[in-house]
């Protein structure tokens, strides 16, 4: 991947690329070191795939299995220091507001940041799993792809992520549905 | 479509951008990255055409020993005129 290569594929994919870490990571300094060291690691890769959805597949991977590796080093870090992390939408609300009153725009926002913090405590094995599957929209086998586990694994964590989710929505969820 | 599924859709749908910088220090680390992988290829390379070199001195230093070793002038003159060959230059003049 030369240079306009890979300035072209951070801008087609880099968006959902660092979103994912972010969500992955809960915290933007965290999330732009596990950014730049996933494709560090893909770029000192001697062979690389030749179709850009393979890439993205291979640094979804990557992201991963380094943010696996960092988790400790992360929760070191964060219990000295906690930072929250507000995504992007809450802090620039202003299109939305434009729509909505402000007291609905909030409410909306509470209610992401409320699913956000749950999906937050999944396991570590099922995170990973339900990002892929409502974040970058891809399938089960597309998951087990990235992941390199079967097929069924992915649909039993996804599963069992959904049980979990749904249990601790469900007290919150008369009011907002 | 389930409701927990549209909330998740909704909840976790990609919002976060890249900075500018950042973005910028993945493209000067690749940048480094090339010109290391192309120095380490050349050094690579470098070697190989070694060898060969060496190879191809060893080879003819060789062949111009055994040449001088095993192929006498004398030997060499009474095999020529063996096939026929005239006889040139000293004796001739």
């Amino acid at each position: 991947m030369d240079q306009r290569e890979l300035e072209q594929f951070i801008r087609q994919h880099g968006r959902e690329i660092y979103s994912f870490c972010c969500y992955l990571t809960k915290s933007r300094q965290e999330a732009d070191d596990l950014y730049q060291d996933a494709f560090v690691k893909v770029l000192e890769m001697s062979k690389l795939p030749e179709a850009y959805e393979g890439t993205k597949n291979l640094i979804l991977g990557v992201t991963v299995r380094l943010w696996k590796d960092k988790k400790r080093k992360f929760a070191r870090r964060r219990r000295i220091a906690e930072e929250r992390f507000y995504p992007q939408a809450a802090r620039e609300g202003a299109d939305t507001e434009a729509t909505q009153t402000p007291e609905a725009f909030v409410l909306e926002q509470e209610k992401l940041t409320f699913v956000r913090a749950c999906v937050d405590t999944l396991p570590e094995k099922m995170k990973p799993v339900v990002l892929l599957y409502y974040m970058e929209g891809r399938t089960t086998g597309e998951i087990a792809e990235v992941l390199h586990i079967p097929q069924g694994t992915v649909k039993s964590r996804l599963f069992q992520a959904k049980k979990l989710l749904s249990e601790k929505l469900s007290r919150y969820k008369e009011e907002w549905i | 479509m389930s409701e927990l599924d549209q909330l998740l859709y909704e909840a976790l749908s990609p919002t976060e951008t890249p900075s500018e910088e950042l973005n910028r220090k993945i493209y000067l680390r690749a940048k480094k990255e090339q010109t290391m992988k192309n120095k380490n290829t050349d050094l690579r390379r470098f070697p190989l055409a070694a060898a060969i070199a060496v190879a191809v001195i060893a080879a003819s230093s060789v062949t111009v020993y055994a040449a001088w070793h095993f192929c006498p002038r004398r030997r060499s003159r009474r095999s020529l005129a063996m096939r026929g060959c005239p006889r040139r230059s000293r004796e001739r003049m």
